[in-house]
């Protein structure tokens, strides 16, 4: 922990339903980005509504309101100083050296905690996944619950009392509309690059093709809604922000 | 002139293609050719909701140039295609990239010609939702009456047409070419694509794009016309247009 630099510290943000949990195992194999994997464990595993066990969408920590980590960051700035934030941040993680940590929350979309965390991390990435929001509601309805999956998603639900009901849904809704927009308008006057995740593009950030990097590459490809067509719609590009230096690409 | 100096652009009606093609010639580092544009093949519109800014050659069937483009490999040989291509050109040297433009390029016959004649030329893509591409041109443009000429998706002749008014035949017509080109040049996209991204102002900026008052301009209405934001209140914008590139890493200036 004595060498940790907040640079380390890789913010990745997106609305429910959005196939960013998906997307961010893409990004855990990308040598580039160089991922600490350490915040994995079988219990926060989780294969979704569905069932298929051969397909594991979530791993790792997902920080968020009335959640195990991220509980305050509904308003980083008003839950944490510096300091805190980054210790919650790490909390999770078993192992600590030179790699990054990708702190994964929906959250970060508030516009107070992006602009909360460009001020307070001026160097560090952000990415975002961007999908419109229908398609991100209905993706979100097939595969997940609001508490008997994991990550849980109290701090979507109006009552409490039942799980899948027309009022958690209708603020599901809400909410995923609120925070869609509120990334869209803060990247629009941003230096972003928003690029679909094709092949090509993630061997560029040194995708590794071991038998990790495969599988969740195979998965991707055969299981989620936008690329197990043989049109994909190319709906849910990633958008990089402060990310220039991993964008050498080599033909 | 050599043949790599053809960059093939391919997109459907609505897609947005010919102001992605504007903005793509304001980047440098294609060194695009602009000779094509001239008092016949610049032309604009601007309706209560949409501006329309068509400028320089749009090849294929109804347009004059590129008749035979529906079919290009039982109408032409390697060689008369370039010469075809290039009859739209004044300006013709061995160091310019030659933007070449045809919705028929998306025809799955085309696309695998093109591929095995000009394996290592430049590709230029547009992707756009094809109901959203439908939408927009439907009720933006007509079949035979303004430039470019879209007869080749017409399947009667319908004097009355206006822009946002179609017989129902041609519409239809022009909705069952345009979801089988959408899904041929998705195929083509997933294939051969090396980078898909949106044309924000950082990433032209990468590829050289000269902010002059044309620059400023295209980009302008561009935003206006395809990063609309979702309300008046949210100033949140979509980007639903991708741009897809193949063989053009040097252009990427990374």
């Amino acid at each position: 922990m004595a060498d940790f630099k907040e640079e380390q510290l890789i913010f990745y943000c997106a609305v429910p339903g959005s196939g960013w949990a998906k997307l961010s195992l893409l990004l855990a194999c990308c040598g580039k980005l160089n991922i600490n994997k350490s915040d994995r464990r079988p219990e926060w595993e989780e294969r979704g509504r569905l069932g298929d066990t051969n397909h594991v969408f979530h791993k790792g920590c997902y920080w968020d309101p009335q959640r195990e980590y991220g509980g305050g960051f509904d308003d980083i700035g008003k839950n944490y100083s510096k300091q805190k934030f980054i210790d919650e941040c790490l909390r999770p993680f078993k192992e600590h050296d030179e790699r990054n940590y990708l702190i994964r929350s929906h959250f970060f979309a508030e516009t107070k905690n992006l602009n909360w965390l460009v001020e307070n991390f001026p160097n560090n990435k952000i990415i975002f996944v961007l999908r419109e929001a229908k398609p991100c509601f209905e993706g979100w309805h097939t595969g997940m619950s609001f508490t008997g999956h994991y990550p849980n998603y109290k701090a979507w639900m109006a009552r409490t009392d039942i799980d899948l009901c027309k009022e958690n849904y209708d603020k599901l809704w809400r909410t995923i509309k609120r925070h869609d927009g509120m990334i869209r308008r803060w990247i629009s006057d941003k230096d972003c690059y928003i690029i679909q995740p094709n092949k090509h593009f993630i061997n560029q950030l040194g995708y590794v093709w071991d038998e990790e990097g495969t599988e969740e590459y195979m998965k991707m490809m055969h299981t989620h809604q936008f690329y197990a067509t043989p049109v994909p719609m190319y709906d849910a590009p990633f958008c990089f922000y402060n990310c220039d230096d991993i964008f050498t690409i080599k033909s | 002139m050599k043949d790599n100096q053809l960059v093939f652009f391919l997109g459907i009606p609505g897609s947005g293609w010919a102001k992605i093609d504007s903005l793509m010639r304001q980047c440098k580092n294609f060194s695009f050719n602009e000779s094509d544009y001239n008092e016949n093949t610049i032309w604009d519109r601007c309706t209560n909701v949409h501006y329309l800014n068509h400028k320089g050659h749009f090849l294929g069937p109804g347009s004059g140039v590129g008749e035979g483009f529906r079919d290009i490999g039982a109408n032409y040989t390697k060689e008369s295609f370039i010469e075809e291509c290039m009859k739209v050109y004044e300006d013709i040297n061995d160091h310019d990239s030659y933007m070449v433009k045809c919705h028929w390029f998306c025809e799955k016959k085309n696309i695998k010609w093109l591929e095995t004649n000009f394996p290592n030329n430049r590709y230029i893509s547009v992707l756009r939702d094809v109901e959203l591409c439908n939408s927009r041109w439907l009720t933006s443009m007509t079949f035979a009456k303004d430039y470019p000429k879209y007869t080749a998706w017409m399947v009667k002749e319908d004097p009355d047409e206006e822009f946002g008014k179609h017989c129902k035949e041609n519409e239809d017509n022009l909705k069952l070419l345009n979801h089988i080109h959408d899904i041929n040049l998705r195929s083509f996209v997933r294939r051969k694509a090396d980078l898909i991204f949106c044309p924000t102002k950082y990433m032209l900026d990468r590829m050289g794009y000269l902010w002059d008052e044309t620059g400023e301009h295209e980009f302008t209405w561009y935003k206006r016309c395809y990063m609309k934001d979702k309300s008046l209140t949210t100033r949140a914008p979509v980007y639903d247009t991708a741009i897809a590139l193949t063989n053009c890493h040097t252009e990427l200036g990374f």
